[in-house]
């Protein structure tokens, strides 16, 4: 009986001591999940206007002829070129919100050179629906160095978040730095060490 | 109090400070910057009060284990407990709540919150109860599993619910910008 006992609570120390072990592992995976899901952000870069900077007024035209006036209302202004493989990936992610947030967004796509090339390029990839510019000036003004980048204006004609994009998480990144006030992701996330709530399928629809 | 549960406590808080004063002495420039953190004292105190903790920490751990009277390491361990309780309270009322506790040493950093608080709690009832008489059962030597598998199983929870209670306000802020 006693050794039976003894035998029991052996076997029952080396359990406890396991169990503790495998909560100590699980709290720690926990852990780092946490950092591994933390929202990537569009890479911000100092050059052109600020966030919070009025977007210029510049005459523009898009490839059927209207006049685009882009403080007009709220706009994410995306900049590709026909060559850039990378803008093409993101072009899905780009009709998806056009018709999710048509009522509260537009997308306007910006990029120079050959009209006749930007043209076929829009038809090849169905980009009807959005504005298309062609227009150096407006490259130089918003300093675009790098391929694809956007800029997210808001309703009062201000640069809310812009930056280099290369994924659809770094677009959904520019709305949430607007929805948190931010200039970037980054920045909110050196303030807090808080993980802010993506809400990814209905990205900025407060304002 | 039995002695096998009283030698648990008295183990567990030993090798708590114990463990908390190597942190320290490994690196005690970034426990100089996470007490001027604290903001409590002056800055001609900071290191010498440094010092001081480290080896109170040091003398706790010691006294628990091989003091005879196990009221002086128990009470020890409350005061010092006691005291990081008044530094966190203080600087949480401040609303001072980013900066770094110092609690998990020197490699991971973690905010101030009311859950170190009731660690503490937690723990100052356990260098209570360590402190009161033991009755006098001679030990036997299966009592040297029971202490020590105690010992290691209270750490994991411990480490567990420490790590636990670190990832508590970036969940926090996921439900409150929800």
């Amino acid at each position: 009986m006693t050794e039976a006992l003894l035998v029991s609570n052996v076997i029952l120390w080396v359990l406890v001591v396991a169990l503790g072990l495998v909560a100590v592992a699980l709290t720690r995976q926990i852990g780092l999940l946490h950092e591994r899901i933390a929202p990537v952000g569009a890479l911000a870069t100092s050059a052109g206007l600020d966030v919070g900077d009025d977007v210029p007024e510049l005459a523009l035209q898009t490839l059927d002829g209207a006049e685009l006036q882009l403080a007009a209302q709220r706009t994410l202004l995306f900049f590709l070129s026909p060559t850039c493989p990378v803008c093409e990936t993101i072009l899905p992610t780009l009709k998806r919100i056009e018709r999710e947030e048509a009522s509260s967004l537009r997308i306007v796509l910006a990029s120079d050179g050959d009209p006749e090339e930007h043209a076929r390029f829009a038809r090849e990839k169905q980009l009807d629906r959005s504005a298309y510019v062609l227009s150096q000036e407006l490259g130089m003004r918003f300093e675009v160095a790098k391929l694809p980048y956007a800029v997210l204006i808001d309703g009062a004609g201000r640069v809310a978040a812009k930056g280099i994009v290369n994924t659809r998480e770094h677009i959904e990144s520019l709305f949430e730095a607007e929805r948190l006030q931010v200039a970037s992701i980054q920045e909110y996330l050196q303030q807090t060490d808080e993980i802010p709530m993506l809400e990814l399928p209905r990205a900025g629809a407060e304002s | 109090m039995d002695p096998a549960f009283s030698w648990i406590l008295r183990g567990g808080l030993a090798a708590l400070f114990a463990v908390a004063a190597t942190h320290k002495l490994r690196d005690l420039e970034t426990f100089g910057e996470t007490l001027r953190a604290y903001q409590i004292l002056g800055s001609g105190w900071v290191a010498p009060a440094g010092a001081a903790l480290v080896l109170a920490e040091l003398g706790v751990a010691i006294a628990l284990v091989l003091s005879p009277d196990v009221r002086m390491g128990a009470a020890g361990a409350a005061v010092l407990l006691g005291l990081y309780s008044f530094g966190i309270g203080i600087n949480l009322a401040r609303g001072r709540r980013d900066i770094d506790c110092g609690c998990l040493g020197p490699s991971a950093r973690s905010p101030l919150s009311g859950a170190l608080l009731v660690r503490n709690g937690v723990l100052m009832f356990a260098a209570a109860l360590a402190g009161l008489p033991t009755t006098s059962r001679a030990l036997h030597p299966i009592d040297a599993l029971t202490i020590g598998g105690g010992i290691v199983a209270a750490a994991f929870v411990f480490i567990a619910a420490q790590q636990l209670a670190a990832l508590a306000p970036g969940l926090r802020g996921r439900r409150e910008s929800a």
